[in-house]
């Protein structure tokens, strides 16, 4: 069953495509644009970061944006068509686990950003100038590595999975709400040691990271503070790497 | 041309006679018109530069290691009092209320002081005299009055002058806060919309504007398209709203750009009061007051551009705020577009023009030729087609003289002021 209104949802310069049986090949273009429409979007929330405030009101349309195409994503056959595994009914809350899983690798290539970003420490009201490289580590050093790891092999707790995109959006904002020099690098090193566990999990594209998951995950848990210069670099040079594959993409 | 010398607000005085610009650089640059001229009965008085001073300069908070751009969002003209004219000037976070006034006499002859201010030696001094003022050229100055500091965490996007004429209110991304001119040290928050959790944000106050005539009532508008009216009488603070104004969404134009097409870029009422205008992305609408649940006049501003919206969210064109305004009489109201373009509308006939604000196209006391633009198809001569518009070119910013047929309209750092024919 297709949606209405598939054909030509947004996407610009896109043929317009008569006809349910052209919308059969219409389904995975259609994922595809929508896929690159999302990832542009989080270009764009991260980019936003490099600047001296980011504007507010842009983030929020944005983060919207996103909010917007996930639960799509949730309701539409790309989750549907690939849920072949679960055995009772498909439950939301292991959609991005699964989303990524069942992808081919091209694809992982092209949007493995979606189940990447972790948790993070909620307490961000207060108004004394907290360091938010802390609670990011302390934040990640907790969560990050048992939501991967329940992501990737075992698929149990679901409940840390729900959200875990919301929360990726949370993040942009807290950092807005809650910004010192650190923000930026903290941000980063997060995604993108996300990235490479995937993809080395996932893919075995990758050959310059670390060594299975484990060893990524080690670092990613490792308080930021005290790696962060070392980080600091590799991290810009991964989130160049990051932005080509998006871009790309 | 220098990037500080892109204009970022325009704005008539009560009167008309004065009309102010702010730009990224700081300044503001206030034009007076001429008075007219007897002998060219048939022509208003020229523009020309009166005062320029520096408004706002770059500021750096330290405690989030970010710097406070000097960019002048808003002007607001306080109206004319005494021979001072005073208008409030705001950037991100700092309102500031400036005087304007001008010196045309100096005192000259002082006993102890020579004329360039060097001091006599006094035992030269063998007769008194009694300084008097005589005639100098015409200095005008600007000194600010009141600095209105600290009461913004977010960046502040809309001031509006109440018709009390004593108090103010100043908007930024989540709050509203009431002024009083005369006090700087206290403001009270009206309107707060910040969640709990940040994590739930979801809106923000795109503008705001106090009503022209009734001194308790005030509208701001979300980046979700809503407009909600508030009434300071019925609680100190206005988190409800009296009336929430919201048009539905239609379903066959919904896309992932639906919502942030639908973001409220400027709110400004009638001169009447009994309307108010908004402008979002592709459209311009005017709504009654008692009706909430649609606007009364839609018109579309640049509907060629809905099937470019991807793009315009790639290059991040779709986040450009466009201001609209009102004629003197309301029967008109005007927005920019791209391309250098600004539409005018007229609610009467129902027809409107698209006008081009450029150099090249237009010589001084020519009638401005109308524009078109070709969404599909054959591209008529004359014609641009949508491809080739230029979308550096955007007219943010106009402003109509409140009684003639005078507007200012702002292209990136260029002012146009142009006026209608006379007979």
């Amino acid at each position: 069953m297709f949606m209405r209104g598939l054909k030509r949802k947004c996407f610009d310069g896109e043929e317009d495509i008569e006809g349910t049986l052209a919308g059969i090949k219409a389904i995975p273009s259609y994922n595809l644009q929508r896929q690159s429409l999302l990832d542009m979007s989080l270009v764009k929330l991260q980019l936003c970061h490099m600047l001296v405030e980011p504007n507010l009101c842009r983030s929020v349309l944005i983060a919207n944006t996103v909010r917007q195409i996930q639960e799509e994503m949730t309701q539409d056959g790309t989750w549907q068509m690939i849920n072949t595994q679960s055995t009772g009914q498909a439950s939301l809350d292991r959609l991005v686990s699964t989303d990524i899983l069942c992808r081919s690798s091209r694809e992982q290539a092209e949007g493995k950003h979606v189940p990447g970003y972790s948790t993070f420490n909620k307490d961000f009201e207060s108004d004394h100038a907290q360091d938010s490289s802390e609670t990011m580590s302390t934040a990640s050093s907790v969560q990050a590595p048992r939501n991967l790891q329940s992501n990737m092999w075992e698929m149990e707790n679901p409940q840390e999975n729900k959200g875990n995109f919301q929360k990726s959006l949370d993040q942009i904002f807290e950092t807005l709400e809650n910004k010192s020099p650190n923000s930026v690098e903290d941000l980063f090193p997060e995604v993108d040691n996300s990235y490479y566990d995937l993809d080395t999990m996932l893919t075995g594209m990758m050959n310059n990271t670390k060594m299975g998951h484990c060893d990524g995950l080690e670092t990613f848990s490792s308080p930021t503070t005290t790696t962060s210069n070392s980080n600091c670099k590799s991290d810009l040079n991964e989130l160049d790497h990051i932005v080509e594959i998006l871009v790309e993409s | 041309s220098y990037a500080a010398d892109i204009i970022s607000t325009v704005e008539f005085n009560h009167s008309g006679e004065l009309l102010a610009t702010g730009d990224k650089g700081g300044r503001v640059v206030i034009f007076q018109q001429e008075q007219e001229n007897k002998s060219q009965s048939h022509s208003r008085g020229e523009y020309n530069v009166y005062s320029t001073f520096q408004s706002h300069e770059p500021e750096f908070d330290y405690l989030k290691s970010l710097e406070i751009e000097e960019k002048i969002n808003k002007i607001r003209w306080l109206p004319q009092k005494n021979a001072a004219q005073f208008l409030l000037s705001t950037n991100d976070k700092t309102i500031k209320l400036w005087k304007i006034s001008e010196r045309d006499k100096r005192p000259e002859g002082y006993n102890l002081k020579e004329e360039d201010g060097r001091y006599r030696d006094p035992t030269t001094v063998t007769t008194l005299r009694v300084p008097v003022f005589r005639p100098m050229d015409l200095m005008v100055e600007a000194s600010p009055r009141r600095i209105f500091a600290n009461a913004h965490t977010y960046h502040i996007n809309s001031i509006s002058i109440n018709s009390d004429y004593e108090t103010y209110l100043s908007a930024d991304d989540l709050r509203i806060n009431l002024w009083h001119l005369e006090i700087t040290d206290r403001s009270f928050n009206i309107v707060d919309i910040k969640p709990a959790n940040m994590e739930e944000l979801t809106e923000v106050i795109t503008a705001a504007e106090f009503h022209p005539n009734s001194c308790n009532t005030f509208v701001y508008s979300s980046s979700k398209g809503t407009i909600r009216l508030c009434d300071m009488r019925a609680s100190a603070l206005c988190d409800r709203h009296s009336k929430l104004f919201e048009e539905p969404e239609d379903p066959s134009n919904r896309s992932f750009f639906s919502e942030i097409i639908s973001s409220i870029s400027d709110v400004k009422f009638s001169h009447s009061g009994r309307y108010m205008m908004t402008r979002d992305y592709l459209s311009v609408k005017i709504w009654d007051l008692n009706m909430e649940n649609r606007p009364v006049e839609t018109y579309q501003v640049h509907e060629y551009l809905r099937s470019k919206l991807c793009s315009l969210y790639e290059n991040d064109c779709i986040f450009d705020k466009f201001e609209c305004c009102w004629n003197g009489s309301d029967s008109i109201v005007m927005t920019g577009s791209y391309n250098n373009f600004f539409r005018m509308f007229d609610r009467n006939t129902k027809r409107d023009i698209t006008l081009e604000a450029s150099r090249e196209n237009n010589k001084p006391r020519t009638v401005l030729k109308p524009r078109k633009v070709c969404a599909s198809g054959k591209r008529k001569k004359d014609e641009i087609s949508v491809d080739s518009l230029d979308f550096n070119k955007k007219i943010l910013h106009t402003a109509w003289h409140p009684k003639e047929n005078i507007i200012a309209v702002a292209t990136t750092n260029n002012l146009y002021i142009f006026q209608d024919k006379m007979n």
